[in-house]
């Protein structure tokens, strides 16, 4: 009996060891497992945050919309490049990244025609807007259809190892629900800057204001000092403007594409979240990876991506222009008998003064039979000026509107952000000394436009195209799509450089002339209108500017009875 | 009585053996296991090692700060008596940003428990990020 | 007789006519047929009507006030325009015996010295714009105020007509 205890208290420890060998190899083995399952976990998640990134950065270029040749498509040509240079030419297509400056077009068109005079530019406006929508919403469709980003998501998981899982995974889309989209920063700023801020109206034309719910400062926190100050549009928020909606896709200002969780991303869902917008673009993309190793799929892993471009742009219409016509110079005549009548001949005079003289009239003025006025140097309203002072210059009148209306035309050309063209600059573009030169050849039409999208140039049109070779030379014979009205109506004053001359009319019989200077006196006056005719900017034209001068000679001849 | 004290030492003895018996096995297995943890511990540190360098130069706008970056992201690292050393082995970051930056990393660790002939092992980890840190030029 | 009587008329009317054209020529040796000067009055009240409704106001007096300088030397006749409605505008005009080269350099050294800057159109411009008159211009401007000056030549006279036009918050 004691042989059998002795032999089986030595089984028991034995068998005692063997089973705790083998539970700690089974424990290893489980441990070892359950490490590779979280390992493959992980790295289906690293593949899969990888994957997601990749949608954010190439959702921007691709699924894009291409322009139809159709002209209220072609319109906005001039958005779909990548740069704020207007001497690069896009290449027709709206992405993500553009979509935001098809709109803001859309917007500017839409501002332009707000004007009393808009005339068919109202039509026009409307085409634009009908058509950034169409795009917008053509885009809208391919950004939510996930097959469309499944290769971006590929193209960066499969990179990433997922060796834990197996040799010969990867981790590859796994469509499904997984794939939705969100509007995430609502009321954040889009990449579109405003010019100037709310003191300076943001250089919007007179009679316009810009709602205040259009803009926004940028909504990082701290805002970073470059744009201190800036104001941009409002993205994901109704931007009324005349009796449409626009819109923007908010893109925080040098905010990289990054990760983000997926409880800001699902509360910003238009099922969670609704908004008037009917086919928002969105901003924001969920993925789903699933590792799989030939024969058999493991671990599935999800994240959420918000995109951005990471670039500004102005609220602009790049490729546009505004005219200049200076119309001919003409003197014309005046003689009192005792009213004011025209003489018989008007004529006209260049940037060269020169003598002219009128025709006699007849009667002369009171108690006189003739009068022949002296002869006047003319010309020196215009001598010498630039084109500035041919516009803003003596006898100014009223320039406050005209000069607003030009400088909202120049930053509408200016796609670069952070530049602002003041009335200033404006001014000091006009005032080019070049100006006097081509005045004086005979030159009656010059173009303001922008070549860089940065700076402005006012050229005659042979220089103009030749600066802007790739897209002014289609656009350069268009005219303003609105109506002309007068915003200066006959400025006048004394000439500053023609002396006051003695005139000398016929008496009748028993009549003298008076004295002459007093009252018998010929004088000059400068006169001037200025007209504008609005332009959208649909066909590229912005507007049209056309200056009127004339000189007045004034004759007095009055003749008194002889006693 | 001698007899039963013979017993008693022979009793003693043969558990003496038996326990060394268990140990030969029970022991060389734990720490087999163990040196199984380190360096699943280990592969996990450097699969995110490289994940975090390849993320700080996908941040960034251009190769030699997207270099400077990564071997940032690895300066927490610090050296132990398992883990040797962390270092990039690897760099890719195409020119112009356009595309996506690729690191590899390398960790030496020395086994806690040295196997015979096998004192230590080299870990490498890759990982492919997509560029976010550069914009498109304008 | 009647021969007689012929000649003595005859004589008598020629020396009427020989004494009234000789008054005629009397008159028009001065120049000056009597007017009234009420008339006269009148006529100039008529023209200040006139300019009042052009909205200029004239004199032949230079106003003390006026800041540009005033060249005085061998001035033959003096007019002064200025507008009465809109901006301060104001037009001297000067005919001086003196030529127009000696008139702008003394309004250039005038100017400078009264803090004006001058701002003179180069000599390839002034080239194109004398084609037709010969003229010498410059533009002048001092804080808010801004001078044009022109000297034309008078062919005949060799003399010069100078025109200072001034405005105010150009």
């Amino acid at each position: 009996m004691t042989m059998l205890t002795k032999r089986s208290k030595r089984a028991s420890v034995t068998a005692f060891a063997a089973v705790l060998a083998l539970t700690l190899l089974v424990l290893g083995i489980g441990f070892i497992i359950i490490c590779l399952y979280m390992g493959g976990q992980r790295e289906t998640k690293n593949a899969t945050d990888a994957g997601a990134l990749s949608v954010g950065k190439e959702v921007l270029d691709e699924p894009s919309v291409m322009l139809t040749p159709a002209a209220d498509s072609r319109v906005f040509f001039d958005c779909t490049n990548d740069s704020f240079d207007n001497s690069k030419i896009g290449d027709g297509r709206v992405n993500l990244n553009r979509i935001n400056r098809v709109w803001a077009k859309a917007m500017v068109i839409a501002i332009n025609a707000e004007d009393s005079n808009a005339g068919s530019g109202k039509g026009n406006a409307d085409s634009a807007f009908q058509s950034a929508e169409s795009l917008s919403n053509s885009l809208a469709d391919k950004l939510t259809t996930p097959s469309n980003l499944h290769g971006f998501f590929s193209n960066l998981s499969k990179a990433n190892s997922t060796r834990m899982i197996g040799i010969g995974s990867a981790t590859e889309v796994k469509a499904g629900s997984g794939w939705q989209t969100s509007l995430m920063d609502r009321n954040a700023e889009s990449n579109i800057e405003l010019p100037g801020d709310s003191s300076t109206g943001y250089y919007m034309p007179p009679g316009f204001s810009l709602p205040a719910s259009c803009a926004t400062d940028c909504t990082r926190d701290p805002i970073p000092n470059e744009i201190t100050g800036t104001k941009f549009l409002k993205g994901y928020a109704p931007l009324q403007i005349g009796g449409h909606q626009f819109w923007q896709v908010p893109f925080k200002w040098n905010d990289k594409p990054h990760l983000v969780s997926s409880t800001p991303f699902n509360a910003s869902q238009v099922s969670a979240l609704p908004m008037t917008w009917t086919k928002p673009v969105p901003n924001a993309y969920s993925v789903e990876g699933q590792a799989v190793k030939p024969g058999a799929v493991g671990e599935t892993a999800n994240s959420w991506v918000l995109s951005n471009p990471r670039h500004a742009f102005k609220l602009a219409a790049p490729h546009s222009f505004m005219k200049v016509h200076v119309d001919d110079l003409k003197c014309k005549w005046f003689f009192y008998v005792p009213l004011k009548v025209p003489g018989f001949s008007t004529q006209d005079y260049d940037y060269t003064p020169t003598s002219l003289t009128g025709a006699t009239s007849v009667p002369g003025g009171v108690g006189s039979v003739s009068l022949t006025p002296p002869a006047h140097l003319i010309g020196s309203d215009v001598v010498g000026r630039t084109l500035d002072e041919i516009i803003f210059g003596l006898p100014k009148g009223n320039t406050t509107n005209l000069e607003k209306y030009m400088v909202s035309r120049a930053n509408q050309m200016i796609s670069k952000p952070g530049v602002e063209i003041t009335a200033s600059k404006l001014h000091s573009v006009l005032d080019n000394p070049t100006t006097i030169a081509w005045l004086l050849a005979g030159e009656k039409d010059f173009y303001v436009f922008s070549k860089d999208g940065a700076t402005l140039e006012c050229q005659p049109k042979a220089l103009a195209v030749g600066m802007a070779p790739l897209w002014l030379p289609l656009i350069i014979s268009e005219d303003a799509d609105g109506n002309e009205t007068k915003l200066i109506d006959d400025a006048n004053m004394p000439s500053l450089a023609n002396i006051p001359m003695p005139t000398s009319p016929v008496p009748v019989v028993f009549f003298t002339p008076a004295p002459p200077y007093v009252p018998n006196v010929s004088w000059v006056l400068w006169d001037k209108d200025v007209y504008w005719k609005n332009g959208t900017g649909y066909n590229g034209n912005l507007g049209e500017v056309r200056v009127k001068r004339w000189s007045e000679v004034h004759s007095v001849g009055v003749c008194i009875p002889i006693i | 009585m001698h007899h039963n004290s013979n017993k008693s030492r022979s009793r003693r003895g043969s558990g003496l053996i038996e326990a060394i018996l268990a140990a030969t096995v029970l022991v060389p297995i734990a720490l087999f296991l163990l040196d199984l943890t380190v360096m699943i511990i280990a592969n996990s540190m450097n699969d995110t090692a490289a994940k975090n360098a390849a993320r700080a130069a996908a941040n960034q706008p251009e190769g030699g700060a997207a270099h400077a970056a990564a071997v940032k992201a690895l300066a927490t690292f610090q050296a132990s008596s398992i883990v040797k050393s962390l270092t990039i082995s690897e760099f890719d970051y195409p020119a112009q940003g356009v595309g996506s930056v690729s690191v590899v990393t390398v960790m030496e660790v020395k086994l806690p428990v040295p196997v015979p002939g096998f004192s230590g092992y080299t870990f490498k980890a890759g990982d492919v990020e997509p560029i976010v840190g550069s914009t498109i030029a304008q | 007789m009647k021969f007689n009587l012929l000649l003595p008329t005859s004589l008598m009317l020629l020396l009427m006519l020989g004494a009234s054209s000789s008054k005629a020529h009397a008159q028009a040796q001065n120049n000056a047929p009597k007017t009234s000067a009420k008339d006269v009055e009148a006529a100039k009240q008529r023209l200040d009507s006139i300019m009042a409704s052009e909205n200029v106001h004239m004199s032949t007096q230079v106003p003390s006030n006026f800041p540009v300088p005033t060249y005085k030397s061998n001035v033959t006749v003096t007019t002064f325009m200025n507008s009465t409605k809109g901006p301060p505008v104001a037009n001297l005009s000067i005919i001086t015996k003196d030529s127009p080269d000696t008139v702008f350099q003394w309004y250039q050294q005038a100017l400078k010295a009264g803090g004006w800057s001058l701002r003179i159109p180069s000599a390839k411009l002034m080239a194109k714009i004398s084609s037709r008159a010969q003229l010498l211009m410059l533009d002048a401007s001092k804080e808010q105020q801004g001078v044009k000056l022109t000297c034309i030549l008078d062919k005949a006279t060799n003399g010069t007509t100078v025109t200072v036009g001034w405005v105010k918050n150009r």
